[in-house]
């Protein structure tokens, strides 16, 4: 089984699938992995190739892979991308050989259990982009901007840019992923991705938040607190709709102060990263 | 009385109302768009969700129903909002995205006209000044000025009118400054006004929106003698005759002490769940009331769930086969949703499927096993009786099925006969 590795995005990933078509050897054999990740790091008794992110490749391919399957089928390739599961890179392949093998859409044929684990990871993706679309919380600063960490199982945040950008469009407006160190700002205008600094992410306080913040986090505690009825309690339905580990950044559930961020940095680095479906 | 006081005030007066939705609508405006499917935002220490920003305007009222907790005989503290401070608070929640919109009802201030007129002024202030472009769902007050509805039709997305009690009978001796006609009356306006405006819409792209997302409307379960039987028929045709997105089924939550609602210990949330089970059987998996019930057995079970419970009384349609039959015969199996039936008939353009597909598929085996083949294959070599099988669909043990032959409740042809050499 060749180790393929390339550059660890999206692009480098369709170069190296176009780059194994070309093969003859059957698409079950092929792993891949990510220039800096671990995987790549060990090597493979088979063989180890480097492959260059090549934008006629990458073009060949999305074009080959829509006529095959429809824009459906990128779609799930895509969102399943995102998943960013160790080991799914390599369902990812298979899924595409199958595609272009069966010439259609295959999404359905859930019986098949590489089908079934893609379009579970792209599905999983999706849920959490919807979840999160209800969950983030925005915190004004003293500046006028409107930030928002969180830390999601998924790598979410490409899809959830776009969507508030049309949604507050008028607000300048961060969205920071503390677990992956990545930031998207909108300014207004545009949209700009950064890298965030681990180093600073703790020196967010209390004393960045503007003066009117406190008072609009006050007020929602209120009415979530109020508008729950004490004789249809049921905290089981209330974790399992909304889980425990989104709770770290909600101000209805507890003050977002600076010891809750610290120890959320502290603890964003002790849990391990979700690992591939069974 | 600051804002914060105010808000815990109306927001424990407006908790009652069970509605939620925040979909059926397409706006954007400057700040905000709605969302088609809608988003929940939170949820409470009740497990019910938050998306919207659920207030009363008003929680003073000059109605006296038993079972409301703002009636005007009951003693609690009484506040009013102003307009601007609504409309803050709702452009500063939806700015954090705390909320999807704002839901807005009222107790009767005054009149009903004039508790309208506020409503309308906070919704025509939220589109109209601050281009607000997220969900507005309002409640229409019973006896008002139908041009009051008009007015608020153009801002909202939704509006809604509650019935509350499913009979004239029950809202005489409840609520007796309430009636049929006034509730109904409004509820065919706004149907009407809907109407029209969609028509008109596919006409002319731009025609102004009415209440794109529709009405809706509550039921409270439980204060009044009502069996199942006719709530579920009444939910039915306000479906069929007014065109409502969602009937509300609210368990009576005990608040006042009167001695014409009955003494409950707790509310009786079993029976909201099942009539909500009922409900969603009504609207999409193509059943009718009086399949569900009859006069003779006016009350859902306890204990298994409207579609099972039917299942158990329709043994001749059983057992279906899965890699043959129509989308509208597997809806119909306990344990097969509307998205597992869609994924059957998908999966099965490829390979044929197996008891362990269903499985795969997220249909519920446990369940539907005992009312299906796949491939002529049934979960037990000798078909069962309907003791047996409530028993184990109750306990979720397939052994169960085993034992001592009775006459079969299943008439069994061709090739299902042949996999049990009968």
């Amino acid at each position: 089984m060749p180790l393929m590795i390339y550059d660890g995005s999206l692009d480098g990933l369709f170069s190296a699938f176009d780059h194994c078509r070309g093969d003859t050897v059957s698409g079950d054999e092929y792993t891949f992995a990510a220039a800096d990740s671990p995987e790549a790091a060990a090597g493979s008794l088979f063989g180890v190739q480097r492959v260059e992110t090549d934008f006629q490749r990458i073009n060949r391919f999305i074009d080959g892979l829509e006529k095959a399957g429809g824009p459906g089928a990128l779609q799930t390739l895509v969102h399943a991308f995102h998943a960013d599961l160790s080991g799914g890179t390599d369902d990812l392949y298979r899924y595409t050989s199958l595609t272009l093998a069966k010439n259609r859409n295959i999404d359905g044929w859930l019986a098949n259990d590489t089908v079934r684990r893609t379009t579970g990871m792209a599905r999983r993706v999706m849920h959490e982009t919807h979840r999160m679309k209800g969950l983030l919380r925005f915190m004004e600063l003293t500046d006028g901007t409107f930030y928002a960490p969180f830390e999601p199982d998924h790598h979410i945040l490409p899809f959830l840019a776009p969507y508030f950008s049309r949604r507050l469009a008028e607000q300048r407006w961060v969205i920071h992923d503390r677990r992956r160190h990545l930031a998207v700002l909108w300014d207004g205008s545009a949209l700009r991705a950064a890298e965030v600094d681990p180093q600073l992410e703790a020196g967010l306080t209390t004393a960045v938040f503007s003066r009117s913040e406190r008072f609009y986090q006050d007020c929602w505690r209120t009415f979530a607190r109020e508008v729950a009825i004490t004789s249809r309690r049921n905290p089981k339905l209330q974790r399992q709709c909304m889980p425990k580990k989104y709770w770290k950044y909600l101000p209805e559930l507890g003050p977002v102060t600076e010891p809750r961020l610290e120890n959320a940095v502290s603890r964003s680095q002790d849990t391990p990263p979700p690992r591939a479906l069974p | 009385m600051n804002t914060d006081q105010k808000l815990a005030i109306l927001a424990d007066s407006a908790k009652y109302d069970a509605s939620c939705a925040s979909s059926g609508s397409t706006r954007r405006g400057t700040t905000g768009m709605c969302s088609q499917g809608g988003i929940c935002h939170s949820w409470t220490s009740d497990g019910r969700c938050v998306s919207l920003l659920k207030l009363l305007f008003s929680n003073e009222c000059v109605y006296d129903c038993a079972y409301c907790v703002n009636r005007r005989s009951n003693d609690r503290p009484r506040s009013t909002f102003e307009v601007s401070e609504l409309v803050d608070l709702t452009m500063s929640f939806y700015r954090r995205n705390y909320i999807e919109g704002l839901f807005l009802s009222s107790g009767v201030w005054e009149s009903p006209d004039t508790t309208m007129t506020c409503l309308c002024r906070v919704a025509e202030e939220l589109r109209l000044k601050h281009s607000f472009g997220g969900y507005i769902h309002l409640k229409a007050i019973p006896g008002c000025d139908p041009e009051l509805l008009r007015r608020a039709g153009r801002f909202a997305d939704r509006m809604s009118i509650n019935i509350e009690l499913p009979s004239q009978k029950s809202l005489t001796a409840l609520a007796p400054q309430k009636n049929k006609t006034r509730i109904l009356k409004p509820m065919g306006l706004i149907g009407r006004e809907i109407c029209e405006s969609r028509a008109e819409r596919k006409v002319l792209r731009h025609a102004p929106l009415f209440a794109p997302a529709g009405q809706s409307t509550q039921l409270i379960v439980g204060a009044s003698p009502e069996t199942d039987r006719q709530i579920l028929c009444l939910s039915e045709s306000l479906y069929r005759s007014y065109d409502l997105r969602r009937v509300y089924y609210s368990a009576y939550v005990p608040v006042n002490d009167d001695s014409r609602l009955p003494a409950l210990r707790e509310p009786p949330l079993l029976r909201e769940h099942r009539l909500y089970q009922a409900d969603w059987l009504l609207r999409f998996y193509g059943f009718q009331a009086e399949e569900l019930l009859s006069t003779e057995q006016p009350g859902l079970d306890i204990d298994l769930d409207p579609k099972t419970a039917w299942a158990l009384r329709n043994p001749q349609i059983f057992p279906i086969e899965i890699n043959r039959a129509s989308y509208e015969s597997l809806l119909r199996v306990p344990g097969i949703g509307v998205s597992s039936a869609r994924k059957i008939l998908a999966a099965r353009r490829y390979s044929s499927l197996t008891l362990e597909d269903l499985g795969k598929l997220g249909a519920v085996v446990k369940r539907a096993q005992f009312f299906v083949t796949a491939g002529g294959r049934y979960v037990s070599s000798r078909p069962p009786t309907r003791e047996r099988l409530r028993y184990c669909l109750l306990t979720g043990n397939v052994r169960g099925l085993e034992g001592f032959w009775q006459p079969e409740l299943f008439p069994m042809g061709g090739s299902a006969r042949a996999a049990y050499d009968l």
